[in-house]
């Protein structure tokens, strides 16, 4: 028995959703990043689904494409992450905010 | 059978995306996201994707999330004070503009596919298996985007430990 396509996109919104709600509420730049994997996983899932019910590679081949630019994501960001934390004391989006006029 | 997983899956992938966004302290935003990682692996797994499960697993639940721990431990981070809690002017909007993107997600449910189907039939997983058939076209049609993904890697790896280091 297949799972509807529907459900799968139902989902991966709401999975998307809570990951731009989870961007634009909290402060700490570390769940801000988990909240971007957090939608990247979303993108994923629809990605997958429509490769079963397509019956096509290549919804699964930009999966792994996707993880790996996630992986990259990541390690530059926890690496600004440390360095701001470094030089500025502070791991909170707010109160970085040289760039402001 | 099928069905009944999903839905239990896609339930605790939703709890976890809940707790990361409401959990106070960091790390324990990030055992939630671990946990919607795990729970949507499992659903990959239930579309027939076995080897995305186990990258995902790998990967994300294991390599990306163990580096998000480190920093956490690394910085020795608390849970977020007082502001944090209340329901702010910003915060408000943020909650606002998300429930509008959720409701256009939603609109193209309504579309309708082409019908159109590629060559990933469930005779031809059958018959080479799924790994085997990925890695056809991985090695074979998308090869250059594969090395452009090595390439990435490498600079992703150079760009962290340069910007992580001490002194230039």
């Amino acid at each position: 028995m297949m799972i509807p396509l529907s459900y799968a996109l139902t989902l991966s919104a709401i999975l998307f959703t809570l990951g731009v709600v989870g961007v634009l509420t909290r402060r700490n730049i570390i769940v801000l990043l988990m909240c971007v994997e957090l939608m990247l996983n979303a993108v994923n899932l629809s990605f997958v689904a429509f490769a079963h019910h397509l019956e096509s590679a290549e919804g699964q081949l930009y999966v792994l494409f996707v993880i790996a630019v996630a992986a990259a994501e990541a390690a530059v960001g926890l690496a600004i992450v440390v360095a701001l934390n470094r030089s500025r004391k502070t791991v909170y989006a707010d109160e970085v905010s040289l760039l402001k006029g | 059978m099928t069905l009944a997983l999903f839905v239990v899956f896609a339930v605790l992938a939703v709890a976890g995306a809940v707790g990361v966004i409401l959990c106070k302290s960091p790390i324990h935003s990030a055992m939630s996201l671990v946990g919607t990682m795990v729970a949507l692996g499992v659903i990959y797994l239930l579309h027939h994707a076995e080897f995305i499960f186990v990258v995902q697993l790998m990967v994300y639940a294991g390599a990306v999330m163990m580096l998000v721990v480190f920093v956490i431990m690394l910085l020795d981070l608390r849970a977020e004070g007082e502001a944090e809690g209340r329901l702010t002017g910003p915060k408000a909007f943020g909650l606002l503009l998300g429930g509008l993107l959720g409701a256009l997600l939603l609109v193209p449910l309504a579309a309708r596919l082409t019908g159109l189907t590629g060559d990933m039939t469930t005779d031809a997983l059958v018959r080479v298996g799924s790994v085997e058939f990925l890695a056809g076209k991985l090695f074979g049609e998308y090869l250059l985007p594969f090395e452009i993904v090595s390439l990435l890697l490498l600079a992703g790896l150079v760009g962290a430990v340069t910007i992580a280091k001490k002194r230039l």
